[in-house]
């Protein structure tokens, strides 16, 4: 597994902010709100939830319409919505450098940008990416260059409550029954540290807010 | 989400503090916060920080037509972007006067002034030339966009480099990767610099300030960016209205603009070298945008309070000091010598790039950090004081 690295309140304008890398991939979130919202937005009974996810070079395209998508939905399921009716909740992702895993990169970045701006939550989540190589062996946090040759790539993000359940999954490639179930399994197995993990950077969050 | 907008009482708070010589953040009035460039793990990609402003530029090529009209020239397009990531009451992909007012500083500061030489982007003239895309895009906005932003794509513009071609004889033009033959640097003849005054009217009399931050944006009365190179040429001049000036309070913030320029053109290229070399001489692929190299807003804060106690502490051991060195035999004169050297650390060089920021720094890294000329003025006057204050108790 490679390196997970975390740093919170990264930045002064937003009311929360994450800079979350895994290996030389890393991303930015920011989180705003719940704040006021636009009149064709208001939802009458939750908070409306928006996701802009920007990448490094150009104008957002197929490519970061779908991540977005994707990383709302995941987003929703896991915030108490229904706390706050009439409010939007906005965050932003910003792309900083890739090496193949922007997705989980950013759900763990959202994840932890929105502890740090202290949204409630049903639960926390995190994202694992794995690839399937030829020989069949299964590489979790692959490299670009590892997820160019492998048959398959797969991405999960599961929910922090223990059982570690299944929130989002995406797969790309051919993948069997079994190869699937495997993938799943070792991925399940792996976001027990980055679990860990999130609770190690939130404790030395409050720790040094205490301390100072 | 809306903005917020600033209340009466601190408006009046900001005008009248810096109408008795104070700013909100402990600056001198021409004294521009700290710079501090990153680079990413690939070529042309730049973080830069401007205080607590933070900026992304992103450099990419392809190979493209060129244009008729100009038929031996590379191409540069220049993009900002702002999204609510920077503040919040920004919408994205829309645009917005300061995505305009940025973008029309850019153009004029990096495309329109030609500091890049453009010819030597051509592969085949009217067949095929390389372009480049800049991509500027906003962080956090704390005042001060327009330097940022320039600090940022002349970085990483510097830092950028292009992959080899060779065109075979029948046209055909191959792009070699970056392992396969070694990439090209690009040639910028001049490093444009970006500055900006804030101005704040006091009945007739007008106070500069620069490098405002984004509350003194809000509540200033007039602003002059100036886009200059350190070979004394304004690349563009930008007075957007709101108030009247004397031509001699113009003419004075560009002659101090040109001194300011050549030490921020001195910071940008020797952060660009530094890694640079670092790139050709460790063998290991560089980390980038990892989480250790850069430094939050909330370190950088705690690491400018440390620093305004490490100097509270200085003034205080200065004044207690005399009373000591009289006590001093040569040896012990010795030891303290490197406390000294240490005390020193805290207003750096502009030029100590690859020493620690002082002794109360949170990350050891490689960090371009510009201390103004007001701050290192003091430090010598400070020097100088100590020095006097020696001598006179020499010739007791």
């Amino acid at each position: 597994m490679a390196q997970h690295a975390c740093d919170l309140t990264f930045l002064s304008r937003s009311d929360g902010s994450a800079l979350y890398s895994i290996g030389l991939t890393a991303a930015l979130a920011s989180v705003n709100g719940p704040g006021d919202v636009k009149v064709s937005n208001r939802l009458y009974n939750r908070s409306h939830v928006e996701v802009c996810y920007s990448p490094s070079t150009g104008h957002p395209m197929i490519r970061e319409r779908a991540l977005e998508s994707i990383i709302m939905r995941t987003v929703e399921k896991a915030i108490l919505v229904h706390l706050h009716p009439r409010t939007a909740i906005n965050i932003s992702i910003q792309e900083m450098q890739s090496d193949g895993l922007a997705l989980s990169v950013s759900v763990n970045a959202a994840c932890l940008a929105l502890l740090d701006a202290g949204i409630q939550m049903k639960t926390t989540f995190a994202a694992i990416t794995c690839c399937i190589t030829p020989f069949g062996t299964i590489l979790i946090d692959p490299t670009e260059a590892e997820i160019q040759e492998s048959v398959a790539e797969a991405t999960f993000v599961f929910d922090g409550s223990g059982e570690a359940k299944v929130l989002t999954a995406l797969q790309d490639g051919h993948l069997s029954y079994e190869d699937f179930k495997r993938c799943l399994q070792q991925c399940q197995e792996a976001s027990k540290d980055v679990f860990a993990f999130y609770r190690g950077t939130i404790e030395k969050k409050y720790q040094n807010e205490i301390e100072s | 989400m809306k903005e917020v907008p600033l209340s009466t009482c601190e408006r009046t708070s900001l005008v009248s503090s810096i109408h008795a010589g104070l700013r909100y953040d402990h600056r001198k009035f021409m004294e521009v916060r700290d710079i501090t460039l990153n680079f990413g793990k690939d070529f042309g990609s730049c973080s830069a920080t401007l205080g607590e402003t933070r900026v992304l530029a992103q450099v990419t090529c392809e190979v493209v037509e060129p244009r008729p009209s100009r038929p031996n020239e590379g191409k540069l397009s220049i993009a900002v972007h702002l999204s609510p990531m920077a503040a919040p009451h920004l919408e994205p992909g829309r645009t917005n006067d300061i995505v305009d007012e940025l973008q029309q500083i850019l153009d004029r500061n990096i495309k329109e002034s030609r500091c890049l030489d453009l010819e030597s982007l051509c592969i085949q003239a009217e067949e095929s030339v390389w372009q480049l895309r800049l991509d500027v895009t906003v962080l956090n906005h704390a005042g001060n966009l327009g330097d940022a932003c320039n600090l940022a794509s002349v970085a990483a513009l510097r830092h950028f480099h292009r992959p080899d071609v060779t065109v075979e004889a029948d046209g055909r033009v191959t792009v070699h990767t970056l392992e396969e033959r070694q990439p090209i640097p690009t040639f910028m003849r001049k490093v444009p610099v970006c500055l900006t005054y804030a101005f704040f009217m006091e009945g007739e009399h007008c106070i500069t300030v620069m490098d405002p931050t984004e509350q003194e944006e809000r509540v200033m009365c007039g602003r002059l960016v100036v886009g200059l190179n350190p070979h004394g040429e304004i690349t563009s001049l930008l007075f957007p209205g709101r108030m009247m000036m004397e031509k001699e309070t113009l003419l004075s913030c560009i002659r101090k603009a040109f001194t300011k320029a050549k030490s921020v053109a001195e910071t940008v290229q020797q952060a660009v070298e530094d890694d640079l070399t670092q790139r050709k001489t460790v063998s290991v692929k560089p980390r980038g945008y990892e989480v250790k190299n850069l430094r939050s807003d909330t370190d950088y804060n705690r690491w400018l309070i440390d620093q305004r106690v490490d100097k509270r502490k200085l003034m205080i051991e200065e004044n207690v000091m005399p009373m000591e060195e009289e006590m001093q035999d040569p040896f012990e004169a010795n030891v303290q010598q490197p406390e000294d050297s240490e005390d020193s650390d805290v207003n750096p060089p502009a030029t100590s790039s690859k020493t620690p920021l002082g002794p109360s720094s949170h990350k050891k890294k490689k960090k371009e950090s510009v201390m103004a000329n007001g701050s290192e003025e003091e430090g010598d006057e400070e020097e100088e004081e100590v020095k006097s204050k020696l001598t006179a108790e020499d010739l007791l």
